[in-house]
């Protein structure tokens, strides 16, 4: 949920309660009012006509009319000496409807005749009134609150302005990158510490990955000088003349891990300059002739292991990428169909605008699909292969963007590239 | 033939020394940027062997500064960095090679003696190894004066032998030096044998010595009086 929606959505909540309690308050505090109003009024009323009768002892009136009723009726009873209050309804015949009343009861007394005074006083204007008031206020209160809603909204969305703005440079945000992202000032506080907090945290990561860059370049760099060193000294040791069998055999186990050495170093450096995209020499190539000038490179191997190889495709498709990584890429994708194929076997290429694909014949995998593009991924722990030429593969076509894919069509290990 | 080799690793300096001196080379050193500057400014060289990060500078500098007054001498950069940009830049700026460590030594050998044939016009013609007789600008090769029809990579297979005639080879830097940057992608050691079978079968069909032994578990030796 957006924040601007929870804020929203709770404040729609708030102040619906607010108002439907506004209301209901207002509709008592307002008849309050009036009944207070209305109940002094009786009151004058009947000191008016207390005082009158008390000095000429002249009764007051009958009267019928809507508002105002006044009734006088002699009474014997002792009863209702207490001058009393009272809501009632009573039946008006010409308007055919309730008419809710407020009535002030009290007895006036002249010698042995008592009197009771009912002074009535309609509401039904009164609560006519305070409904309408009700209704024009809730209006009223509904109008601005909409109208807060809306404009709340739209100062939300200027005020987060600065912050997606945030949002979507952090999402375009990448490491390897040639382009550093910095983020604006904003004039809002809290913006403007997260843009710090930020900018303080992507300019130490950074410097931390071009120094882990460099340190892997040097790392690599350091092992080779040794590396170099060691070969070379097996070299000039091989060229010695009498050389029992047993050191032969040391010397060539030195041989075998020293040079799987350099070459595993060589494989992990080239991986991490893929990774940071370290290739600039980008070139048209034209994938039809590329690959046929590649097989033709490994001809006597295919030939060895009697591998048919096809290439079939539209010769105008051009690829538009690092030469050298374009070499590598297509190098081990070729010589891993060269190297898990098998005896009599065959090598399908097939290229189309956008789309190139390579199938071989070979044994079933060991490894699971997902984990074939792994590093160290090997099928056959023991073998020369490094296990390395298919992450190659993969980061290479990750740094380019490019998809890969891998399928098992007709017995055919198929890896596919769409760029 | 007179080499200076720049490079600030003693043991490898001394390997690589060792092995060139052995292939006739007079070898000169330089261990850091500014004894290599001196001596390559007051001597005359046939080739010079360079590594890029030295003490005191940049080799790339160094050979900028070079080919400004000398066009004959041969260059290979070595260097560990293995960096495209290195290797392209090298060569803009005249090198004529570029090898990255670690590097055999016998390939090392082979590039240098390429490179002298390659710069060295009024230079051998031809190249004499017992029966057999290279013409390098034609890549003919001659057993007993047959001619006789390699591939190119049984060609480039004698070539490399030849360079490095009397020296074990591996089969490592046998397939490296075929195969260069596509070894990996193929296990080509098998296929190192095969060539050196059909080599050899050539050679012997025209009478020729058989001249390539087999040096049990570790490699091939081309062997020539």
């Amino acid at each position: 949920m957006k924040l601007l929606t929870k804020i929203n959505r709770r404040f729609l909540i708030v102040s619906t309660i607010l108002l439907a309690v506004c209301c209901v308050l207002l509709f008592y505090l307002m008849r309050a009012v009036i009944y207070a109003d209305v109940d002094e009024n009786l009151r004058d009323e009947q000191t008016q006509v207390t005082e009158r009768f008390d000095r000429s002892g002249q009764l007051p009136a009958e009267q019928n009319l809507k508002t105002n009723r006044v009734h006088v009726a002699l009474t014997d009873a002792k009863e209702m000496i207490v001058p009393s209050m009272r809501d009632t309804m009573v039946y008006d015949s010409l308007e055919s409807e309730f008419i809710p009343l407020r009535q002030l009861s009290f007895i006036l007394a002249k010698g042995n005749e008592k009197y009771s005074v009912t002074l009535s006083h309609s509401m039904l204007e009164t609560d006519d009134l305070v409904s309408t008031l009700l209704i024009f206020t809730a209006i009223f209160i509904v109008a601005l609150f909409v109208i807060l809603y809306f404009i709340n909204r739209n100062f939300s969305k200027n005020i987060w302005l600065p912050f997606n703005d945030t949002l979507e440079k952090l999402r375009s945000f990448d490491l390897t990158g040639q382009n550093k992202i910095s983020f604006s000032h904003t004039g809002i506080n809290e913006f403007e510490e997260l843009n710090e907090s930020l900018n303080k945290m992507t300019e130490k990561m950074y410097s931390d990955y071009s120094r882990l860059k460099e340190f892997t370049e040097d790392a690599s760099h350091e092992i080779q000088t040794p590396l170099s060193i060691i070969r070379s000294k097996i070299e000039m040791l091989i060229q010695s003349e009498n050389l029992n069998e047993t050191q032969i055999n040391s010397i060539q186990k030195i041989n075998e891990a020293a040079s799987k050495l350099s070459r595993l170093n060589s494989a992990l450096l080239t991986l991490t300059k893929i990774g940071n995209q370290q290739f600039s020499d980008e070139q048209e190539i034209h994938l039809v002739s590329f690959i046929r000038k590649k097989i033709e490179l490994l001809e006597e191997i295919i030939q060895q292991k009697k591998i048919s190889v096809t290439v079939e495709g539209d010769e105008n498709v051009v690829l538009k990428m690092s030469a050298s990584l374009a070499d590598l890429l297509f190098d081990n994708l070729i010589g891993n169909a060269i190297k898990h194929n098998m005896e009599n076997g065959s090598i399908k290429i097939f290229i189309e605008p956008h789309y190139f694909s390579i199938a071989n014949t070979g044994k079933p995998l060991i490894v699971s699909p997902e984990k074939l593009f792994e590093r160290f991924a090997k099928s056959d722990k023991s073998s020369e292969s490094l296990g390395l030429g298919l992450a190659i593969v993969k980061q290479i076509s990750e740094s380019c963007g490019f998809k890969l894919n891998y399928s098992m069509k007709d017995d055919l290990h198929t890896l596919a590239l769409s760029f | 033939m007179k080499l200076l080799i720049i490079e600030d690793e003693k043991p490898l300096l001394e390997s690589i020394v060792d092995y060139l001196s052995r292939e006739g080379f007079m070898c000169e050193t330089a261990p850091d940027f500014f004894s290599a500057e001196e001596k390559i400014f007051l001597h005359d060289y046939d080739c010079i062997v360079a590594d890029i990060t030295l003490p005191g500078g940049s080799g790339l500098n160094l050979i900028r500064e070079f080919r400004k007054k000398n066009s004959q001498t041969g260059i290979i950069i070595i260097s560990a960095k293995n960096a495209i940009d290195d290797k392209i830049s090298g060569l803009d700026l005249g090198a004529d090679d570029y090898l990255a460590k670690p590097f055999h030594l016998s390939e090392l050998n082979a590039r240098i003696k390429s490179i002298i044939r390659r710069r060295n016009f009024q230079g051998e013609k031809e190249i004499l190894a017992g029966d057999i007789k290279i013409i390098p600008e034609e890549f003919r090769v001659f057993v007993n004066d047959q001619l006789i029809t390699l591939t190119k990579k049984e060609y480039d297979l004698l070539m490399y032998f030849i360079s490095n005639k009397n020296r074990v080879l591996t089969k490592e830097s046998i397939a490296e030096h075929l195969w260069g940057d596509q070894m990996e992608a193929a296990d080509s050691f098998d296929f190192v044998y095969t060539h050196l079978k059909n080599l050899r079968k050539k050679i012997l069909e025209k009478g020729g010595e058989d001249c390539i032994k087999t040096i049990y578990g570790i490699g091939y030796k081309f062997e020539v009086r």
